[in-house]
């Protein structure tokens, strides 16, 4: 796993070097931009699920007002479908190329709450339950990638990130006994997307 | 600078990779009961009076004189001025830990404490003395499981989480085992009634049915989960161990009437000759289900309640929910005479053929208990929307114990109890 990674930021050197022969500069540079992309999120074991059945399918939009091709500010909602639940992640967050390049790598960070939309009933514990709360909590999600402009400020997006996120469920049993599941997902995350 | 760009970005990948994998556990929260330990040096230095204070869990209760004194659980006892029923008040409360039965001659208040017997110097409630600690004089009521961190004196509820990998499986939401405890459920669970110790004095002295102390002439009788075991209290200062008569196990309670003793097992109710104080006979044992079971004499009949346990402790297993009535004309052998379903019934007093039966949660009822054979024709009263546990009647007083508090009715009409008074009990 971390030779691919290390082979593919290696790569987005290479591309830095063919930077340098472009011509029409096609990023861009003030306005609105909203990226959209689809991901799969994965990691080296699970403590809740086990591993390998442990991958993640993640839809992302990050909506932004840009102020120059380096910095843009904005919100960002998803989707990230576990196993086991699905939660929403809202965030606020800034991204930027790197480069005043039409291939051009580029960061993204972004910080918020994740909240649950569903989640599959697992309960197997054999007592009786009274109530089931979900929950999610903090998110965290910073990224690199490459931007390939293909026309005016739009562009084919490649990501390589990390997705902090925390999520519980709460049971409660008569007697006053409550189970609180807590679970923080470690990903890494690719996705594939586009911006414009 | 391009190049520092990449490579400050590969480092920090590199990093999150490291820090890549699911966490999870489980946070497993419950309350239960953990024991509180004391030292013996500080089991003896910490029995001593302190002002009054709200009563928070009631136990046992005796009456003497003017006074009523009522067992905080495992605390203590609150000493309360009742001359006026009506008003009555708190004066001073006795710290003694691990107490839960009491019973009082003269100025002398006796009262267990862990394993002890303690005779102390109540003339002035709101500053005690201890006359005479007997060691030993009664067995422990929980199991000692850790010596090296001192005695247990009770239990505490507390809340408790359990950090549990999610890999790990959780067998319980657990208790720790608890010795049962036949000491307390006398009257935590349970009953009293009225008994009159025959006292030295002529003062009123007065515990419950379901007391495991009683006063009778010069001895101080108090019963274990097995045995009874005599002290003499002619000089009432200086008690003395006198005598230990094995019975059998699940031994409740006990109760004099006139020359008999009536000891409540979980089995059944032993009857024993008191003739000679100093030496009680075994007469006979009237067996019933295994149920927790407070008695009252009155004339030739006893009455003995039997219930289930609802508080779901499973203490009295396979029991009945029935008030039995048992001709003892021949002490020898008791019969039943006839036996009345009940809801939960508990402690039990009666006066006169004026019965009053503590129905737990389901409240009082009061019956006419002239007609032996049509009981439950005769319910004068019900009283509801209360917990009754247990009953003391004196000289048309009732008093009362509830979750609630202590209740006092004059019982002199017999058309309708008239509330005198409440002290509320204040949770914790």
């Amino acid at each position: 796993m971390k030779n691919i990674i290390i082979l593919a930021l290696f790569n987005l050197l290479a591309f830095n070097q063919l930077l340098a022969q472009e011509t029409k500069n096609l990023q861009k540079q003030k306005g609105f931009l909203s990226m959209n992309e689809i991901g799969v999120m994965v990691s080296n074991e699970s403590a809740l699920y086990g591993s390998p059945n442990a991958q993640a399918i993640s839809f992302h939009s990050f909506n932004a007002y840009q102020a120059a091709p380096a910095f843009a500010i904005g919100l960002g909602v998803g989707m990230d479908s576990y196993p086991d639940r699905v939660l929403m992640p809202l965030t606020i967050g800034f991204s930027g190329d790197f480069l005043k390049k039409n291939i051009t790598p580029f960061y993204r960070f972004l910080i918020g709450h994740g909240s649950v939309l569903t989640k599959k009933p697992t309960d197997n514990s054999g007592f009786p339950t009274q109530d089931i709360k979900l929950g999610g909590g903090l998110v965290v999600n910073p990224s690199i990638g490459l931007k390939v402009y293909i026309a005016e400020g739009k562009a084919f997006t490649l990501q390589l990130g990390y997705k902090f996120q925390e999520a519980f469920t709460e049971q409660s049993f008569r007697g006053g006994s409550l189970n609180r599941q807590e679970v923080t997902f470690r990903r890494l995350m690719f996705a594939i997307g586009f911006s414009f | 600078m391009k190049n520092l760009n990449f490579c400050f970005l590969l480092i920090i990948s590199l990093l999150l990779l490291d820090s890549c994998g699911d966490k999870c556990q489980n946070l497993i929260t419950y309350k239960t009961q953990v024991p509180v330990y004391m030292s013996k040096e500080q089991l003896a230095k910490s029995v001593s009076s302190i002002p009054a204070k709200a009563l928070t869990n009631t136990g046992k209760i005796w009456i003497y004189d003017k006074y009523l004194f009522v067992n905080e659980l495992n605390k203590g006892i609150h000493v309360i001025d009742n001359s006026n029923p009506n008003f009555p008040k708190s004066v001073s409360f006795i710290q003694i830990p691990a107490n839960v039965d009491l019973a009082v001659k003269g100025n002398v208040l006796y009262a267990d404490s862990h394993t002890n017997l303690l005779a102390i110097d109540i003339s002035n409630p709101l500053q005690i003395k201890i006359l005479e600690t007997i060691e030993n004089a009664i067995p422990p009521r929980y199991f000692q499981s850790d010596p090296s961190k001192g005695i247990i004196v009770d239990y505490e509820e507390k809340e408790i989480t359990e950090v549990v990998d999610c890999n790990q499986s959780y067998i319980g939401i657990g208790r720790p085992a608890i010795m049962e405890d036949f000491a307390v459920r006398g009257n935590a669970l349970g009953a009293q009634s009225n008994f009159a110790g025959k006292s030295a004095t002529s003062n009123v002295s007065k515990g419950g049915s379901m007391a495991r102390f009683a006063l009778y002439d010069n001895y101080l009788y108090t019963v274990n989960q097995s045995a009874l075991k005599l002290f003499d209290v002619k000089n009432p200062a200086k008690p003395t161990s006198a005598a230990n008569i094995e019975i059998g196990w699940g031994i409740e309670t006990i109760f004099p009437y006139k020359n008999n003793l009536f000891i409540g097992s979980m089995t059944g109710m032993h009857i024993f000759d008191n003739t000679n104080p100093s030496k009680p006979v075994l007469l006979s044992t009237y067996n019933h289900f295994t149920a927790c079971d407070p008695v009252v004499v009155e004339g030739d009949y006893a009455f003995v309640t039997l219930r289930t346990d609802e508080t779901g402790a499973n203490r009295c297993p396979r029991g009945v929910n029935v008030l039995d009535v048992v001709s003892i004309i021949n002490l020898r052998n008791p019969t039943l005479i006839k036996s009345y379903p009940m809801k939960n019934p508990h402690g039990l007093g009666i006066d006169n053929a004026d019965l009053f039966v503590c129905e737990g949660k389901h409240g009082l009822k009061r019956f006419d208990a002239t007609k032996l054979e049509a009981i439950d024709k005769n319910l004068l009263e019900h009283l509801e929307g209360f917990d009754a546990y247990d009953v003391i009647l004196n000289d048309k007083l009732l008093i009362m114990v509830g979750k609630d508090g202590i209740y006092q009715f004059d019982y002199s009409s017999k058309k309708e109890l008239k509330l005198l008074s409440l002290m509320k009990v204040v949770q914790d």
